[in-house]
């Protein structure tokens, strides 16, 4: 597995691959994780189906999730460890930032 | 009053934009179409409730099982699909006009696969161009098959190169 490649790739993520990365710290399908992004960010996300389609693809290709079962069509995943350890570098990067913005912000208001 | 009729609408793969604006406008104006063939230009509408309906087009080749089954889930219905791997999908809505696309990437990568499947023929047209140029003297019939091959290019490239344009288009407006 070619980390530098992968990270290259994704980091900074997208919101989309972001939060269908980070909905599959649970196994879900596609729907699923419409609902749940949907949900977790009281409505302001809503993912089209065809963007969750298009990015499972290419997650799965990229071995950031895995397959781990199929029902009535609908096709359930989960993150492989690769997608984990990318998850979180991205968790940091994204702390780091409103570390800053804290920062430098307060007091000169 | 007349309950139903035909309409033709020419669209290709550089603007599906326009047939998807289309199809609105008629659902808009009390027209829902029942069937579509003829390559995906002729719509035959029925009356209906002047409705907020969203058309989206999607082109996908090799689709797995979870492709149609997803989008249903989402409440969208399948219109329009050929086996080339055109797809035209609606769903009624009221508020926000829901898209099949949420993001720039997607829709970038969705034209990615029309020009994907178009250059192959578009190199081929055009090197048969050129031996045809070379080897002009060894035809008697060369002049008329010659104007015809050539329409047929202009033809074509003007479907490649416009679709390749458009999406060079959006991947500038994404970067930005």
């Amino acid at each position: 597995m070619n980390n530098e490649k992968l990270k290259n790739k994704y980091l900074p993520m997208t919101e989309t691959a972001y939060y269908i990365l980070l909905s599959l710290n649970e196994s879900r399908h596609g729907y699923g994780i419409m609902q749940h992004v949907e949900d977790i960010t009281d409505g302001r996300i809503k993912l089209g189906p065809g963007t969750i389609y298009g990015t499972l693809s290419k997650l799965e290709k990229d071995h950031l999730i895995l397959s781990v079962a199929e029902e009535d069509r609908r096709k359930f995943y989960k993150l492989s460890e690769t997608g984990k350890e990318l998850l979180q570098l991205e968790i940091e990067r994204l702390q780091e930032l409103i570390k800053n913005g804290n920062n430098e912000m307060e007091g000169k208001q | 009053m007349n309950s139903l009729k035909t309409s033709w609408f020419l669209w290709a793969s550089w603007n599906p934009e326009k047939v998807e604006k289309w199809l609105e406008d008629m659902e808009s104006k009390g027209w829902t179409p029942y069937k579509v063939d003829m390559l995906g230009i002729r719509f035959k509408f029925r009356r209906s409730e002047s409705s907020k309906v969203r058309y989206c087009v999607d082109f996908q080749q090799n689709i797995e099982d979870q492709y149609i089954k997803l989008l249903e889930d989402d409440g969208w219905e399948l219109v329009w699909n050929d086996d080339f791997g055109w797809y035209i999908w609606k769903k009624t809505y009221k508020e926000k006009r829901p898209s099949i696309y949420t993001d720039a990437t997607s829709l970038i990568e969705r034209n990615n696969r029309v020009i994907k499947v178009l250059q192959p023929l578009f190199f081929t047209i055009i090197a048969i161009f050129v031996l045809m140029v070379i080897f002009r003297n060894t035809f008697n019939s060369f002049n008329y098959i010659f104007w015809v091959y050539l329409a047929v290019i202009a033809l074509y490239s003007y479907i490649f190169l416009q679709t390749k344009r458009s999406n060079e288009e959006l991947k500038e407006n994404n970067n930005n």
